[in-house]
């Protein structure tokens, strides 16, 4: 149980979780369907992440992982998520909701099964890169993958906004930068996201992070895709606990609020 | 136009709406023609079909190139998706908007 004002540990946070959502190389998913962002794309949605970030639009699985989802092999994920994408008609995959990288087994073994799907054309993983960048090997392991594209979220631009935001020790602020720069070195398809939003990310650090980026590769800088915080369910209630005043954030308007 | 400035414009677009649609529907709706050096990747979302790109040898000092003169202007603008955000409220691109999601 992380509680507020924890400073934690990713990696023990993510071993504690992997306890509970992975078992015998099945997952804990939630749900199964395609969703229109990225034009169309099935989706499997697991459970468990590693990190605790208060404008986290995920159901509450992520923070009671023990009480939400069933557990399904690699073999019925990659069924389910094939049959979704067979029912909407697209040829674009992801597993999302929860951090994909826990479970490790579960995902490489899913990920070698949806290479041999004709109706998946590209998988596409995203992450916090926490994993990642606290092994190299990893990342190495996912390399030689054709239809695996990485999509990195960063939560900050410098360790004490990293530790405010995400619970997570500020100590561990470097991993997600080490995983981009692995992610480059064995040439994986991928792109890195950044939570700039302005209500959250000040304009100094938002300037840091792009420049971080830069200095890794400034192309990936260029191409960083900035998340909007958005009012999801989850989001409203993490905030409320953070601190913050959902209707002063969003606005009483975007609430529904006239 | 040529790939230099076709890439550029990508980038800006981007800005726009980099992952909710796909490169051949954004390029249409606002009258831009992907790219030749790009057609194999117009089904894709517009910044994961640049970030594919980008791994082509042939292609990738170009992408460079224009990344970093793009990102001059990114650094510069320290309220620049908000500020999208707020021009896309006022009217123009949700319509165009629209009519991507639903031709």
């Amino acid at each position: 149980m992380i509680r507020k004002g924890d400073r934690f540990d990713p990696l023990d946070v993510a071993k504690q979780t992997e306890r509970m959502v992975c078992r015998n190389g099945a997952r804990k998913y939630t749900a199964f369907y395609a969703t229109g962002v990225y034009g169309g794309i099935a989706t499997g949605y697991v459970v468990g992440c590693c990190l605790r970030c208060f404008f986290c639009w995920t159901d509450f699985s992520r923070d009671f992982p023990e009480a939400y989802g069933n557990y399904y092999t690699a073999e019925e994920a990659c069924e389910n998520i094939v049959r979704a994408a067979r029912k909407w008609r697209v040829s674009k995959a992801r597993i999302s909701g929860g951090e994909p990288t826990l479970c490790r087994k579960h995902l490489l073994e899913l990920l070698e099964l949806v290479e041999e799907r004709e109706e998946v054309k590209l998988f596409i993983l995203e992450t916090n890169g926490i994993l990642f960048g606290a092994d190299e090997s990893y990342v190495r392991d996912i390399a030689g993958l054709k239809k695996v594209y990485v999509r990195v979220s960063l939560k900050a631009g410098e360790p004490e906004a990293f530790e405010a935001r995400t619970g997570a020790s500020r100590e561990f602020f470097e991993l997600p930068f080490r995983a981009v720069k692995a992610l480059l070195d064995h040439n994986v398809k991928f792109h890195v996201a950044a939570m700039t939003d302005p209500r959250i990310m000040p304009a100094e650090e938002r300037r840091r992070l792009i420049g971080r980026l830069a200095e890794i590769d400034e192309f990936l800088a260029a191409n960083l895709e900035e998340e909007e915080c958005d009012p999801y369910e989850g989001t409203l209630v993490r905030m409320q606990i953070y601190g913050l005043d959902p209707i002063e954030f969003f606005g009483g308007k975007s609430l529904g609020f006239t | 136009m040529g790939l230099r400035d076709a890439i550029r414009v990508l980038f800006k677009l981007c800005e726009l709406e980099g992952e909710d649609v796909v490169l051949k529907s954004l390029c249409s709706a606002f009258g831009v023609e992907v790219p030749q050096e790009l057609r194999e990747l117009k089904d894709l979302p517009p910044r994961i079909a640049l970030a594919i790109a980008y791994r082509d040898r042939n292609l990738r000092p170009l992408l460079r190139e224009v990344a970093s003169e793009f990102l001059r202007e990114k650094i510069a603008d320290p309220l620049a998706k908000q500020s999208r955000k707020e021009d896309n409220k006022k009217g123009g691109l949700n319509e165009v908007m629209c009519n991507i999601y639903d031709p």
